[in-house]
C-alpha cells in the first residue's frame, strides 16, 4: 500500500484568518472610575482566552486602534500569540471618526495582504469601545456624513462586522446613528468590562471553528450579562 | 420524527478496462472533537465501456442531518446520471449533469417530507462530474472542486466559486439552488479527474487575489499513483489514509473528500 502522505505537498498551509479591529476610546474621561483600568485589564484577559483556544490562536489576527490625544494604532495586526496588550493610558478628547476611518482603512489593506499571499479569511470585525461623543465630526457634516456611509456601507456589502458598545455617558443616541441598523450599539452595563472581554473571546472562538456556509450565532450580550440593547 | 438511517461515507471502488474510479470521505478532526458525524459523502459508478460518473456532497456544519443530505444527494445524482445515459446513449454530458443536480435536490426535498426534517436541515454542497471517454464536464452548487489532467498539465475545470469569505457558500437546498448551479466548459483529450470538498481547497489549490488554480505538488503525485493502482479498494484505503494523517489535519479541521477517475495507460496499469 502507498503512503500517500509522503508523495504530496501542500499548497498553503495557513489557517484562515480573522481580523480584528478592537477601536478603543482613550479620552482623557476614561481616566474616571477604574475604566481605563478595567479596559487594560480586559485586553489582558482577552489575549489569554484567544490564545487559550486551539483553533482561535492560529486564525484570530488582532489589531488596535485608540482614539484620544489623536488616533494612534497602538498595534498593527499580528496573530494572537504575537501580540502583547499595549498599556493604555487616558488624555485627550474624542476623535471617534477619525479612528473609525483608520480602523475600515487598516481591514482593507489585511485583506489586500491576505489576498496576495492566498490566504482565506472569514468576515472582518471591528469592535468600538466609546464611554462619550465624537469630537471630531458632528451630526450632518462631511466627516459625519462620510464615516457613516463607510460603516453602514461596510456592513450592508458585508466588508466586515461592526460592533458598538457604549460605556458610562456614551451618547447611545449618536452610536444609534453610526452602527448599522441591523447591528443596534451596546450599553455597557455597570462597567462590566470583564464580562465584555469574555463575551468577545469566545464569539471569535466561534467564528474560528465555524464551518463554510455556517452563520454563526453569537451569544446575546445581553444573556451574557454585560449588555443591553437600548430602546 | 421517524428515526433517520445510518450513512456510509465510502463507496466501493470500480474498475472496467482501463477506467478507474475510487474515492473515500474521511471525518475531519474538528468534528470528532465536537462530536459530529463525517458530514462529507460521495458515490461514483463506472459505466462500461467508457464512462464514469462521480458524486461528491459537503453537508454543512450547521445543518442536523447533513450528513443525510450529502448521502442523499450523492447517491440520487449518481443514480440518474448512470442510469439516464444508460437508456439515452450519447446523451450529451450537459443533461446528464443537470439531470443529476435535479434529482439530488429532489431526494432531498423527499426526504424533509418522509421524516419531517427541515430542508435546511440537510444542507450541503454537491460537486457532480461526468467522464466518457475523454471528454469530462462538471456541475458544482457550493466550494470544493474538480481538477483535469490533459495533455497540456492539469486544469480547473470547476473551482469553489465566488465568495470572499471562508465560511460563506451556497448550498443544495437554498430557494436559489437552480441558479447558484455552475456549468463547466466540457474539456477534451481529458486522462483523468479528481473531485474533492473545500477540506482539501487549501492542499490542492492556489489562490492569488481570489482566483484560483491548481497546485502540481499535491495534485500531480496523486494522478501518477492513480494510474498504477491495481487494486482499486487499496485505492480506497490509501486515499482515506491520506485524509486522515497529520499533513491533512494539520491545517484543516474539516472533513475531507477526494475522489480520483483515471483513464489508466496500458502499459503502466500493472503495480510496480
Amino acid at each position: 500500500m502507498a503512503n500517500l502522505e509522503n508523495l504530496v505537498e501542500i499548497a498553503n498551509p495557513q489557517q484562515p484568518h480573522c481580523p480584528t479591529v478592537l477601536l478603543l476610546d482613550t479620552s482623557g474621561s476614561m481616566a474616571q472610575g477604574g475604566k481605563i483600568t478595567a479596559l487594560n485589564q480586559g485586553l489582558q484577559a482577552f489575549k489569554a482566552e484567544v490564545a487559550g483556544d486551539e483553533l482561535a490562536a492560529k486564525r484570530i489576527d488582532v489589531a488596535i486602534v485608540t482614539f484620544g490625544e489623536g488616533v494612534r494604532i497602538q498595534h498593527t495586526f499580528s496573530s494572537i500569540e504575537e501580540f502583547s496588550p499595549p498599556f493604555l493610558t487616558p488624555g485627550g478628547l474624542t476623535p471617534m471618526g477619525d479612528g473609525l476611518i483608520q480602523a475600515m482603512d487598516l481591514i482593507e489593506e489585511r485583506k489586500r495582504q491576505y489576498q496576495e499571499k492566498g490566504i482565506d479569511y472569514y468576515r472582518p470585525w471591528i469592535f468600538m469601545i466609546t464611554d462619550g461623543e465624537p469630537t471630531d465630526m458632528k451630526v450632518g457634516d462631511a466627516t459625519w456624513n462620510n464615516v457613516v456611509r463607510r460603516v453602514h456601507e461596510g456592513e450592508s456589502k458585508r466588508k466586515f462586522m461592526f460592533f458598538a458598545v457604549g460605556v458610562d455617558d456614551a451618547r447611545m443616541d449618536l452610536l444609534q446613528q453610526i452602527a448599522p441598523p441591523t447591528r443596534p450599539p451596546i450599553k455597557l452595563q455597570e462597567r462590566r468590562f470583564k464580562e465584555l472581554f469574555n463575551w468577545l473571546s469566545n464569539s471569535q472562538a466561534r467564528v474560528s471553528s465555524s464551518k463554510p456556509g455556517e452563520m454563526v450565532a453569537l451569544q446575546s450580550p445581553v444573556a451574557a450579562g454585560w449588555g443591553e440593547i437600548p430602546a | 420524527m421517524t428515526a433517520l438511517p445510518t450513512t456510509v461515507t465510502s463507496a466501493p471502488p470500480a474498475a472496467r478496462g482501463n477506467l478507474r474510479v475510487f474515492g473515500s470521505s474521511a471525518v475531519g478532526p474538528g468534528h470528532v472533537s465536537s462530536g459530529l458525524p463525517c458530514q462529507d459523502a460521495c458515490a461514483y459508478e463506472i459505466l462500461p465501456p467508457a464512462l464514469c460518473a462521480i458524486a461528491v456532497a459537503d453537508g454543512l456544519g450547521s445543518a442536523a442531518h447533513s450528513d443525510l443530505g450529502a448521502q442523499t444527494a450523492v447517491n440520487a445524482a449518481v443514480r440518474t446520471m448512470v442510469d439516464q445515459a444508460a437508456s439515452n446513449p450519447g446523451e450529451d454530458l450537459g443533461r446528464l449533469l443537470q439531470a443529476g443536480v435535479a434529482a439530488a435536490r429532489a431526494a432531498l426535498e423527499r426526504v424533509a417530507g418522509d421524516t419531517a426534517c427541515p430542508l435546511r436541515d440537510l444542507a450541503c454542497t454537491l460537486l457532480l462530474t461526468i467522464l466518457h471517454g475523454e471528454r469530462a464536464a462538471a456541475a458544482h452548487v457550493g466550494d470544493g472542486a474538480i481538477v483535469a489532467k490533459t495533455a497540456k498539465g492539469l486544469q480547473l475545470l470547476s473551482g469553489p466559486g465566488e465568495s470572499e469569505y471562508a465560511n460563506e457558500v451556497i448550498p443544495l437546498t437554498s430557494k436559489d439552488w437552480a441558479r447558484a448551479v455552475r456549468v463547466a466548459t466540457p474539456l477534451d483529450g481529458v486522462k483523468g479527474i479528481m473531485v474533492f470538498t473545500d477540506g482539501l481547497q487549501r492542499a490542492a489549490l492556489r489562490k492569488n487575489r481570489g482566483s484560483y488554480t491548481v497546485f502540481d505538488g499535491f495534485c500531480d503525485p496523486l494522478f501518477t499513483y492513480a494510474n498504477r493502482v491495481a487494486v482499486p479498494s487499496d485505492a480506497v484505503k490509501d486515499i482515506k489514509e491520506l485524509l486522515l494523517s497529520a499533513k491533512m489535519s494539520e491545517h484543516s479541521e474539516d472533513d475531507k473528500t477526494l475522489v480520483v477517475a483515471i483513464l489508466q495507460t496500458p502499459a503502466e496499469s500493472q503495480q510496480p
